[in-house]
C-alpha cells in the first residue's frame, strides 16, 4: 500500500472511530435510566438513594450539564489519552481495561485457534470428499455446534471435564488450565460457521478450470487441495474470521459470565446498565479500534492471499 | 515451501496445545489447609468504602461504629457506646486497645476523616450530618441539622466504616482498605478476587481460617458447581432450587433462612384504577400467596403480612392480613363500580385492564408476576407484564403513569424502621406510588426526633397500620436465602440482614 492510501485509511478509521464515540454516547444518553440512580444503587448495596443523593452526585459529575457538553468533555480528555474515572469505583477507566484485556485477548485467541484447529481439517476434508461419510458427519457436526447455544456447551464441559472427570477447574481465570473450557466452548460455535464455509469454498475453487487442469497434468491430490486450491479458498474464510471476532466479544460476555474470567464483556454489559458512561465510551473506543484494525489486518491478508486485490493509493 | 512452512507451523500449534495442555492438566490445584473461600454474586470492584463499603464490611475487613447483632438491632462495634446528647447531638465513646491493620491506634482524631468522607458522600446525602467532631481522645460528636434518631443505624453501613489515616490519600482518595476488623487486606484482582489474612492481634477474637479468599461469581450455577467441585468452601445466594440438592449431597451443607427483603406490588395511586383504594384491596385477596411460596419459591421465604417479617425483627407491628379470597376481591371490584363483562370488568365503557412491569435482575419476578396475572384475570382484570431494566421502571414509575410494579427491595437494610420514610413519605419517599398522607408524614417525622423506644415502635407500628389500610404498596412474600458450604464448614450463623459474614467464626475441619 502507497503513503497516500494509508493515510486514506487512517482518516477514514479516525472518521469511524469519531462516529461510534458519538454515537454511543448519544445512545446511551437517550436510554432511559439515571447513571446517578445507578451507580448510587450500586454503591449502597442495591438500595435506592434518595433524591438528595441523586442530585449530589450528578452535580458532583456534572451530569446535569447538557449532552453536547459532556460528550465535548469526554472527547477533549480521550484525545489527551484520559478516558476519565468509573463513577462507581472511581478507578481509571484505562487501568481497568487493562486489566481486562489479557483475559479476553487470551479468550478471543484460544477460541480462535480451537476454531481454526477444528474447522480448517473438518473444511478440506468435507470438500475433498463430498457426499461421503466423513463429509456427512462433518456437516451435522457444524450444525450442532452453530445450533447449541454457548451457555449451555459452557454447563455441559464444566459438569463432564471439571464434576465428572475432575480434569479441569469449574471456573476461574488463575492460570491457562482456566482457559481451556471456556476456549473450547466459544471455539466450537465459531468452528462451525468456519468449517461450513471452508466446504462451500473449497468446493466452488475444486470445480475451477484451473483445478481440473492441474488434476490432468497428474499433480498429487495432496499438492492440488493444499496449494492450488486451499489458498484460494482463503479468501472469503479470512473476511469471516475477522467478523467472527465480534461473535468473540458477543460470546464472550456469556463465556465470561459463566466462566467467571473478568474480561471486556462484562465490563461493557455492566457498564451500559450502571449507565457508567466513562467506560461504556472508553471500552467502545477500544472495541472500535479493534474492529477497525481487524477489518485493515483482514484487507492487507487479502492482498497477500491474492495479489490481484488492490487496496487503494494509485490504481493502475 | 510455502506449503511445509504452514502445515509445521499448525502440526507445531497443535502438538504445542497438546503438550501445553497435558501439563496444565496434571497441575491439579493444591488444596491449601488454611484458605477458605467464598463465591457471592458481586464482583470488587473499588476499595474504596464510599463505593463498596458493605462489601468490605461483609468480609469483616472493616468495622464500623456500630454493628448490627443477630436479632437486627444496633449493637456496639468500635463504638462501645453511644447516646443522645441534645436533640442534634450524639456522642460516641471508641473501645479501647483498638489498632488499624498497619498499627496506627484507633482514637477520635484517627477515625475522623473517614467518617466526614462518608457523611460528605452522595451516597449518606439522606443522613443530615452536620459536622463531625473529635471531642476528646476516644469521644466523637456527631451534629444533625435536624434531630434524627435513625443516625446510629447508619453508623452501622459498610460506607462508614473508618480506615487508617495513612490510607487516605492526599486527593482524598482511598489506597488501600486497612481497618480494623478480623481479617486484613492482602490484595485483590479488580472485578475478581480479594484475599485477606487473619489480623494476629485482633482485638476480639481472632479468626480461625488463616486466608480468606473472596470471589466474585455473578452467575449462580456457577457459584453452585464450584462450591460442588471443591474450589468453594461457601457459595452465598443460591437458587432456591438448590437448596435440596446441597442438602442430598454428603459433601455439602444448605443453610437457608429468612432475610427482611419482600416482595411487593407498587401500585400508582395517581392515575385509574389503583387511584381507588377497593381495587388496591381486591388485587390483594385476589393473590394467593401461598401458592406463590409453595410452588415458585420452593417452600423457602414466606408470605408477607406488612413491611417487617416478625420473626426476623421486633418492628412488626401486627397487622390485619390480606387473606386469599376471590370472591372478596370479586365483590370489592363491583363495589367500585367494575361490572362483570365477559371475561374481563368494564367500568363506564372502559376495560379493568391493567399492566404489571417487572425485572429480571432479581431471579423469579417475571415468573412470580406471571402467577399474578393468572390469579388476578379469575377475578376480572385483564393483565399484561413488561419486564424492563429496573433503572428504567424507576425513572418511568417517578415521572408518569403505571398501574402496578412488583418491585424487591431489603426493608431493613440498615436496622431501623425509618426505612418507612423511604417507602411512604410523602416528599422524601424513594418509592414511586405517590402516597401522601399526613398523618404517615406526622408519625415518621416524629419518630425521627424521639430517642425513645417505645414511642417510636408506636409511630411506627401506626405507619405500618395506615400503609395496610391504604395499601399503596401490597406486601406478597419475603426472601430466604440459600447459602450452601462444604460439610466441614463449621459455626457458620447466618446474619439476618447480611451487613456481615461472620467468617472469623467459622472452622474447617480437614
Amino acid at each position: 500500500m502507497t503513503g497516500a492510501g494509508l493515510c486514506k485509511r487512517l482518516l477514514t478509521m479516525a472518521i469511524v472511530l469519531l462516529g461510534v464515540s458519538l454515537l454511543t454516547y448519544g445512545l446511551v444518553f437517550v436510554t432511559p435510566g439515571d447513571p446517578a440512580r445507578t451507580i448510587l444503587t450500586q454503591q449502597m448495596g442495591g438500595q435506592a438513594p434518595s433524591q438528595d443523593a441523586v442530585d449530589q452526585f450528578r452535580a458532583e459529575n456534572g451530569l446535569d450539564d447538557p449532552f453536547i457538553v459532556q460528550y465535548a468533555r469526554w472527547m477533549g480528555n480521550a484525545l489527551q489519552g484520559d478516558l476519565g474515572q468509573s463513577y462507581y469505583s472511581d478507578r481509571s477507566v484505562s487501568d481497568m481495561i487493562v486489566q481486562r484485556l489479557p483475559n479476553t485477548i487470551g479468550l478471543a485467541v484460544a477460541s480462535m485457534l480451537v476454531a481454526l484447529v477444528i474447522a480448517l481439517p473438518a473444511g478440506i476434508a468435507s470438500a475433498s470428499n463430498p457426499g461421503s461419510r466423513i463429509d456427512y458427519a462433518a456437516q451435522i457436526g457444524s450444525l450442532i455446534g452453530v445450533s447449541m447455544p454457548n451457555f449451555w456447551l459452557g454447563y455441559l464441559l464444566i459438569i463432564v471435564c471439571a464434576l465428572r472427570l475432575n480434569l479441569l477447574p469449574v471456573a476461574g481465570a488463575a492460570g491457562p488450565k482456566y482457559l481451556v473450557l471456556p476456549s473450547l466452548t466459544l471455539g466450537s460455535g465459531m468452528a462451525a460457521v468456519i468449517a461450513r464455509l471452508v466446504r462451500t469454498a473449497m468446493l466452488d475453487v475444486l470445480d475451477d478450470a484451473y483445478i481440473q487442469a492441474a488434476r490432468s497434468k497428474g499433480l498429487r491430490e495432496r499438492i492440488l487441495v493444499y496449494k492450488h486450491a486451499l489458498r484460494n479458498a482463503l479468501v472469503p474464510v479470512v473476511t469471516i474470521i475477522g467478523l467472527q471476532l465480534s461473535y468473540v466479544l458477543n460470546g464472550a460476555v456469556v463465556i465470561e459470565v459463566v466462566f467467571q474470567r473478568p474480561g471486556l464483556g462484562t465490563l461493557l454489559v455492566d457498564a451500559i446498565f450502571a449507565r457508567d458512561y466513562p467506560v461504556v465510551q472508553g471500552v467502545t473506543l477500544l472495541i472500535g479500534v479493534i474492529f477497525v484494525l481487524v477489518n485493515f489486518a483482514v484487507d492487507l491478508t487479502y492482498s497477500r492471499l491474492d495479489p490481484r486485490i488492490d487496496l487503494g493509493g494509485e490504481h493502475t | 515451501m510455502y506449503k511445509f512452512t504452514r502445515r509445521q507451523t499448525l502440526f507445531a500449534a497443535a502438538a504445542g496445545i497438546s503438550g501445553l495442555s497435558g501439563y496444565w492438566l496434571q497441575s491439579g490445584e493444591s488444596v491449601d489447609d488454611d484458605t477458605f473461600r467464598v463465591g457471592s454474586p458481586w464482583t470488587p470492584d473499588a476499595i474504596d468504602p464510599v463505593a463498596n463499603g458493605w462489601l468490605w464490611r461483609r468480609l469483616n475487613v472493616l468495622e464500623p461504629l456500630l454493628t448490627v447483632d443477630y436479632d437486627a438491632t444496633v449493637s456496639p462495634g468500635l463504638a462501645t457506646d453511644w447516646h443522645m446528647v441534645n436533640d442534634r447531638t450524639w456522642e460516641f465513646t471508641l473501645r479501647e486497645g483498638v489498632t488499624f491493620h498497619d498499627g496506627t491506634e484507633v482514637t477520635a482524631e484517627t477515625v475522623l476523616p473517614s467518617l466526614t468522607r462518608a457523611f460528605e458522600s452522595s451516597s449518606m446525602a439522606a443522613v443530615p450530618v452536620e459536622s463531625v467532631e473529635a471531642a476528646a481522645d476516644r469521644t466523637i460528636i456527631i451534629q444533625t441539622t435536624v434531630p434524627f434518631s435513625p443516625l446510629p443505624a447508619h453508623c452501622t453501613r459498610g460506607i462508614t466504616c473508618p480506615v487508617s489515616p495513612s490510607a487516605i490519600a492526599n486527593d482524598g482518595s482511598i489506597t488501600e482498605p486497612i481497618g480494623t476488623g478480623p481479617f486484613q487486606f492482602e490484595n485483590w484482582e479488580p472485578s475478581s478476587t480479594i484475599t485477606t489474612t487473619a489480623t494476629p492481634d485482633y482485638h476480639g477474637s481472632t479468626a480461625h481460617i488463616e486466608t480468606l479468599i473472596y470471589e466474585g461469581i455473578t452467575d449462580d450455577q456457577t457459584r453452585r458447581l464450584k462450591l460442588e467441585n471443591g474450589e468453594l468452601d461457601m457459595a452465598r445466594i443460591l437458587p432456591n432450587k438448590a437448596a435440596d440438592t446441597l442438602a442430598s449431597s454428603p459433601d455439602l451443607t444448605a443453610h437457608t433462612y429468612k432475610i427482611p427483603r419482600a416482595r411487593y406490588l407498587v401500585f400508582d395511586l395517581d392515575s385509574a384504577p389503583f387511584a381507588d383504594r377497593k381495587v388496591r384491596r381486591a388485587v390483594m385477596y385476589a393473590i394467593d400467596r401461598d401458592h406463590i411460596v409453595d410452588s415458585l419459591l420452593n417452600g423457602l421465604g414466606s408470605k408477607a403480612i406488612g413491611p417487617f417479617p416478625a420473626d426476623v425483627t421486633e418492628w412488626a407491628a401486627e397487622l390485619e392480613p390480606y387473606e386469599y379470597s376471590p370472591d372478596k376481591a370479586r365483590r370489592l371490584l363491583t363495589e367500585a363500580g367494575w361490572e362483570p363483562d365477559g371475561d374481563t370488568r368494564t367500568r363506564d365503557g372502559d376495560t379493568l385492564s391493567v399492566s404489571i412491569w417487572t425485572y429480571n435482575t432479581r431471579p423469579l419476578l417475571p415468573t412470580i408476576a406471571e402467577v399474578i396475572q393468572t390469579q388476578l384475570q379469575a377475578v376480572g382484570f385483564d393483565v399484561d407484564i413488561s419486564v424492563m431494566e429496573s433503572s428504567t421502571i424507576k425513572e418511568q414509575a417517578t415521572n408518569g403513569e403505571f398501574d402496578t410494579v412488583l418491585w424487591s427491595s431489603s426493608v431493613l437494610w440498615y436496622p431501623d424502621p425509618d426505612r418507612l420514610s423511604d417507602l411512604v413519605h410523602s416528599e422524601t419517599a424513594t418509592m414511586f406510588s405517590g402516597y401522601e398522607s399526613e398523618a404517615v408524614d406526622r408519625h415518621l417525622e416524629a419518630a425521627r426526633r424521639t430517642a425513645d423506644r417505645d414511642e417510636r415502635f408506636e409511630r411506627y407500628a401506626a405507619v405500618q397500620r395506615r400503609m395496610q389500610r391504604d395499601l399503596p404498596l401490597g406486601w406478597l412474600t419475603y426472601y430466604a436465602n440459600v447459602i450452601g458450604t462444604r460439610a466441614d464448614v463449621e459455626g457458620y450463623q447466618p446474619h439476618p440482614i447480611e451487613s456481615c459474614y461472620h467468617l472469623e467464626e467459622v472452622t474447617q475441619r480437614r
